[in-house]
């Protein structure tokens, strides 16, 4: 059957929606190699914040997709935090480009973070905004850029947002 | 058996200057006595210079549970007031930070005041006149402030020594390394509420002896060659610094620190300094960090962090200091999340009084890994709250001077 634009046009958006919510699972599920698959090999990472008490905006993290892979697969020497975490995700809009090729995707993130004895709080809040491009049949992330609204964080970490 | 126990409950045998009673972590009284004897009666490091970059700008923060505002004047005057209207007690500014214009202007019944702290208007005066009162007589509340290196300190105690003068030495090695014709500039900042006393994040910090915790640091600096060789140097009222030592960053795969280095910084060093009771400055070659200390209660911590560059950085090389910052510092950073798992473990343990006595005792001749500068610490926290570090229980007679803990004296 053949298959119109508006038709390609939905499946493009639901794999930007699955491509989201794999991410946002990924980092739930600590499989970092899964997660840094989803970025194109020249991907990138930025962890953005504005801090009120000196007025500027602030780059907590900025990585290639090759130093994320690196930071993440040296996670396990470090002590790191025991809780567990979880993200909640909403896409809130996709736009397309005229070709379909590439894609601006805002989303907004909630992450839980639960502790050994199981109490649950609010870790960080904050936006995605992704830059993707198609690559064949998948879509993959050319730039995500997390603007982390929470500054105070119970417990800092170097694992992505 | 028997034996076992008894040795977890009683004093170690050790110098009574190279153990601590674990109370002074934990005892609500005592941290009062902290608030008043040593961060209500000595100088505080508010912000740094860059934070207030034009006539007008200011800063809101508390120093020891007054609040306070930090602003720079028309006339270029960084000056410190108490953050509260002298008419009913309403705090004059609501933020952070922000700038005025010519006048501070308190919400509630919108008196005025200048810069400098004069009351410069009262709204409908008519109803003061009966009673002889008007703005001439009454103003903001001063606070001292003095500044070096760029470095904003106050003191809300009026009959503190002066800045140089508490600082003694500390302050050649503030000017090497924050010079005036080199201005700073901060361009991090953050902030995290830990649960743990204050005095955990200060021993953590300053202890050279804990980078086995990190294996960043095991794998760049524990591994160099002359890592030992370098020597604390501790001075009077219990501040110190060490010796620079270089740092193999390609241990980890990380790019080398020999460009763009911060003042008095040699290639891939890095530098630890504390300026008593609560300033830490830590500078990585490219790259410096100022951790500070609010106090909330014995087992609650708020610590800010600040990164600074050079003021005079090009786009590019802001962006070098900032990747440099991150990769070891920073809410991201390797490093940070280690430490805050540490301190807030052992607030745990101390707690429950289930670990009575933490030890302080590696003698190596001032090398990196002697507990002397962390000795000189408590020693002066105990000078300065009048109990000894190593009986929490017992009070001093009298403030007196420090005992033989190891300082060296230069």
């Amino acid at each position: 059957m053949p298959v119109n634009k508006e038709q390609t046009k939905l499946e493009d958006r639901e794999t930007i929606r699955t491509l989201i919510s794999s991410s946002a699972k990924f980092l739930d599920e600590g499989n970092y190699a899964h997660f840094t698959e989803l970025f194109l090999e020249n991907g990138r990472y930025l962890l953005v914040a504005r801090s009120d008490e000196i007025g500027r905006d602030m780059t907590w993290l900025d990585m290639s997709r090759d130093e994320l892979v690196v930071l993440l697969k040296e996670s396990h020497q470090h002590v790191h935090d025991l809780a567990e975490r979880m993200h909640i995700v909403s896409v809130d809009q996709i736009l397309l480009d005229g070709l379909d090729n590439s894609a601006q995707v805002q989303s907004s993130f909630a992450v839980f973070r639960t502790d050994t004895a199981g109490n649950t709080q609010v870790y960080a809040v904050g936006r995605y905004r992704d830059s993707l491009e198609r690559d064949g049949k998948d879509w993959r992330i050319k730039e995500r850029c997390v603007n982390v609204q929470t500054r105070m964080f119970r417990t800092p970490t170097p694992t992505p947002l | 058996m028997e034996d076992k126990i008894t040795r977890w409950e009683n004093p170690p045998s050790l110098p009574p200057t190279h153990y601590v009673d674990n109370r002074i972590f934990t005892d609500s009284e005592i941290f009062s006595e902290e608030r008043d004897g040593i961060f209500a009666a000595t100088w505080k490091l508010v912000c740094h210079e860059s934070e207030l970059p034009q006539p007008g700008s200011y800063r809101a923060l508390t120093l020891a549970g007054r609040p306070l505002i930090v602003v720079r004047g028309h006339d270029n005057e960084i000056r410190t007031f108490f953050n509260i209207c002298p008419h009913r007690g309403a705090p004059l500014v609501r933020d952070e930070r922000g700038t005025f214009g010519k006048r501070i202007q308190c919400f509630y019944h919108l008196w005025t005041y200048d810069l400098v702290g004069n009351c410069t208007g009262i709204t409908r005066p008519v109803g003061y006149e009966p009673v002889g009162f008007s703005k001439e007589g009454i103003g903001l509340r001063p606070v001292r402030t003095e500044i070096i290196g760029g470095l904003v300190f106050v003191s809300i105690q009026n009959e503190v020594e002066p800045l140089e003068d508490f600082l003694g030495t500390m302050v050649d090695h503030i000017r090497l390394h924050l010079p005036d014709d080199q201005p700073l500039e901060v361009f991090h900042y953050h902030r995290s509420e830990i649960r743990c006393n204050w005095k955990l994040w200060v021993d953590n910090n300053s202890e050279q002896y804990h980078e086995f915790l990190h294996v960043l640091n095991r794998k760049t600096g524990l591994a160099q060659p002359d890592y030992h060789e370098r020597r604390w140097h501790l001075y009077p009222n219990s501040h110190n610094v060490i010796d620079q030592g270089a740092m193999n960053y390609g241990n980890v795969g990380l790019e080398e620190r020999s460009e763009g280095l911060m003042p008095g910084m040699q290639p891939d060093a890095l530098l630890v300094m504390l300026l008593f009771p609560d300033i830490m400055i830590n500078v990585r070659a490219t790259v410096m960090r100022i951790d500070t200390i609010t106090p909330v209660a014995p087992d609650r911590t708020i610590v800010e962090w600040r990164g600074l560059g050079l003021k005079s950085d090009s786009r590019e090389q802001r962006e070098i200091r900032t990747r440099h910052h991150n990769q070891v510092w920073g809410p991201a950073g390797r490093n940070l999340p280690e430490d805050i798992s540490a301190v807030e473990a052992q607030q745990i343990s101390m707690s429950n009084d289930a670990f009575r006595y933490s030890i302080y005792a590696r003698e190596e001749e001032l090398r990196p890994h002697d507990d002397s500068n962390l000795r000189s610490f408590y020693q002066e926290w105990g000078r300065r709250v009048g109990r000894w570090p190593h009986d929490a229980g017992a009070r001093r007679s009298e403030k007196t001077e420090l005992g033989v803990v190891g300082i060296a004296s230069e």
